[in-house]
């Protein structure tokens, strides 16, 4: 090209030279994404192939990478005793009023923080934040006296739900907050010229365009209350009420020796992660990105 | 908001006492309804457990102890934290956590670096590190339980690398390797989160500062630490500062993989024992009260080293600027030569 033959010899030695620092460079990256790939797909697909197997062949050495024989079966005699159906409809019955809740009222707050204009908000906002430095376990064993001993609510679905009521955490809220001081006030200020009340400014005006930080929110709820372990288990020892963290715990422990089966019941409760992440993995990395967290 | 009131106020000069009012009281009554159930449940379920916390901390009592025949210690129970080797002890392991968060930010940062270039699969590369994240917990507990025991999937790999099976230790029973094994679990499962975010935060620096730097004749490293480092620096403080503070905090993966057993207890873990398994509930409260401090002060020191480092930050965003109005014109120079070159 035109730019190749204006350059000197002196260059083009130079450039030659970046070029393969640049190859041996981009060859390392790819190296390296490629060996923490297999990293993180190991274990997981490790306890796949192990689900298929026979409990026999499991500790067969050395050990082979493809099932002998792939056992479906095993899924079908793990479901006699482990009773997936009944904690998906659990956890769902507990996610979803949660997420619902957690994602509205950060809409509210965040709209608060970032509109509204009281007396006081800057000292409420920052005992807001202050709880972003407390770590949940702290406060676990004053609620759970809470709970059970005034409220009389242990073993309810209450006080897990209850909390997201406070936008699931002050992160959601600060991150609705963070996205509507990019959206121009005059946007809802000509809103509100119209005639349009406050309400109808933030569901018209503000939440179609803070939409990528709202899937943000319902996701990052989502994981939140998908990997919640420990309150479930102590706040819920009905049977019925059972959800998958629960149900795995009871199952692998009354199964631990059957290792096949276990990771056939460990398998099917990380399949609905699975599928919901597959649908909002790219409005997620978007929404993180427009979101733009970068200051 | 002054423009809006002005420009109203003017229309009806007449009613504006009544219309200030009602104004008023319509925003009042805005401001009640958008934060009033967020804040009361806010302080329900953290200031007033916080300060319960505190005053618990006190006593001497179960969960069972009815109010009245709880008993006040004063400072016993925080002696106790101090002195018992189990309680106090079990922060040490917090070190090894916070190595391994510090692994985990800078694979994070490589990772996220090489992905929001152009890489063949990148989508695909960015969707599978995240997923771990998304995994419950007892299935993480289970999966690595199974991952690590003797003879199973971590020593088959070794074996394949070459290493003798008869001479690797018991990852998990082992205290030698055991809180390691523990620490390679935590950094599997959230270095893809961290990723994500750092991806999102170098999506939204400037593209065309990278392609001016490459005009420029910057290599890759050039351009991470002069551009990119930069530009995300906020979002790396502040992951900082969490990855310390949830160092400080480990629980779920001793939790579930070994229980804290064979001195793997965190002081979480132990915490928790000491709370449910021995009903000891104002000595759990005070371990959560120290800790509760520590956190704070060491996030109050955090701010203030990063103050001090970013102290030159203003001059140096200046800087940063001025490079950036240098690289464009450098372009545009480039470009101009380009098309003199192409003219010739």
């Amino acid at each position: 090209m035109g730019e190749s033959k204006t350059l000197n010899t002196n260059q083009a030695g130079k450039l030659s030279n970046k070029k393969v620092n640049e190859k041996i460079g981009s060859g390392v990256a790819t190296a390296v994404l490629a060996i923490t790939a297999v990293l993180v797909l190991l274990p997981l697909y490790w306890i796949f192939r192990s689900s298929l197997m026979s409990n026999g062949t499991l500790y067969a050495y050395p050990p082979s990478i493809l099932p002998k024989e792939w056992l479906w079966g095993n899924y079908a005699t793990t479901l006699e005793t482990f009773d997936y159906w009944l904690y998906f409809k659990n956890t769902f019955t507990l996610i979803v009023p949660c997420v619902t809740a957690g994602t509205i009222t950060a809409i509210f707050c965040g709209y608060a923080f970032a509109r509204l204009r009281f007396r006081g908000k800057k000292i409420i906002f920052t005992l807001c934040v202050g709880t972003i430095l407390l770590p949940g376990m702290v406060t676990l064993i004053p609620l759970y006296l809470f709970w059970t001993r005034i409220c009389h609510l242990g073993g309810t679905y209450w006080p897990l739900i209850l909390p997201y009521f406070t936008g699931g955490g002050f992160f959601n809220i600060y991150l609705v907050r963070q996205f509507i001081t990019t959206i121009p006030k005059e946007l809802d200020e000509a809103a509100e010229i119209d005639g349009a009340s406050r309400m109808r400014t933030l569901w018209t005006i503000i939440v179609p365009a803070i939409r990528p930080a709202i899937t943000v929110v319902i996701l990052m709820l989502f994981i939140q209350l998908w990997n919640d372990l420990l309150q479930q288990l102590i706040y819920i020892n009905d049977m019925t009420k059972t959800t998958f963290a629960i149900g795995l715990t009871n199952f692998t422990g009354s199964f631990g020796t059957k290792w096949n089966y276990a990771m056939a019941a460990t398998c099917m409760t990380i399949a609905p992660g699975l599928v919901i992440y597959i649908i909002g993995q790219k409005s997620f990395v978007e929404g993180i990105v427009l979101t733009g967290m970068k200051n | 908001m002054t423009g809006t009131m002005e420009q109203e106020g003017k229309r009806s000069r007449s009613g504006f006492g009544r219309w200030i009012r009602s104004r008023q009281g319509q925003q009042l009554l805005i401001i009640v309804a958008f934060m009033i159930i967020p804040l009361t449940l806010l302080i329900v379920f953290t200031y007033f457990p916080f300060g319960e916390m505190v005053k618990f901390s006190f006593y001497k009592m179960k969960y069972a102890t009815p109010i009245d025949k709880r008993k006040f210690v004063g400072w016993q129970n925080y002696i106790d934290v101090f002195r018992r080797d189990d309680c106090f002890g079990a922060l040490k392991l917090s070190l090894y956590y916070m190595v391994g968060a510090l692994i985990q930010l800078v694979l994070a940062l490589y990772m996220a670096t090489i992905l929001s270039f152009k890489v063949k699969g990148g989508n695909f590369f960015k969707g599978l590190m995240f997923f771990p994240f998304l995994i419950n917990g007892i299935a993480i507990g289970f999966i690595f339980k199974f991952f690590y025991t003797r003879g199973f999937v971590f020593d088959t790999i070794l074996a394949w690398c070459g290493f003798n099976p008869e001479n690797l230790p018991y990852w998990l029973k082992d205290q030698a390797v055991n809180n390691w094994s523990l620490v390679a679990t935590s950094v599997w499962r959230y270095f893809g989160q961290n990723m994500v975010l750092f991806i999102g935060a170098i999506m939204s620096v400037d593209a065309e500062l990278y392609e001016a730097a490459e005009l420029d004749g910057a290599n890759k490293w050039q351009i991470f630490k002069a551009i990119i480092l930069p530009s995300i620096k906020t979002i790396v403080t502040l992951n900082i500062i969490l990855s310390i503070t949830g160092s400080l905090s480990a629980f779920e993966q001793p939790y579930v993989i070994t229980n804290g057993a064979n001195g793997t207890g965190t002081y979480f873990v132990i915490m928790n024992q000491i709370a449910h398994t021995s009903q000891k509930v104002g000595l759990a409260c005070a371990m959560a009260v120290v800790l509760l401090v520590i956190i704070f002060a060491c996030t109050l020191l955090q701010k203030l080293f990063f103050k001090y480092v970013f102290r030159d930050a203003e001059s140096e965003d200046e800087s940063y600027k001025a490079k950036k109005a240098r690289l464009k014109a450098e372009k545009a120079a480039a470009k101009a030569q380009k098309q003199k070159g192409v003219q010739a």
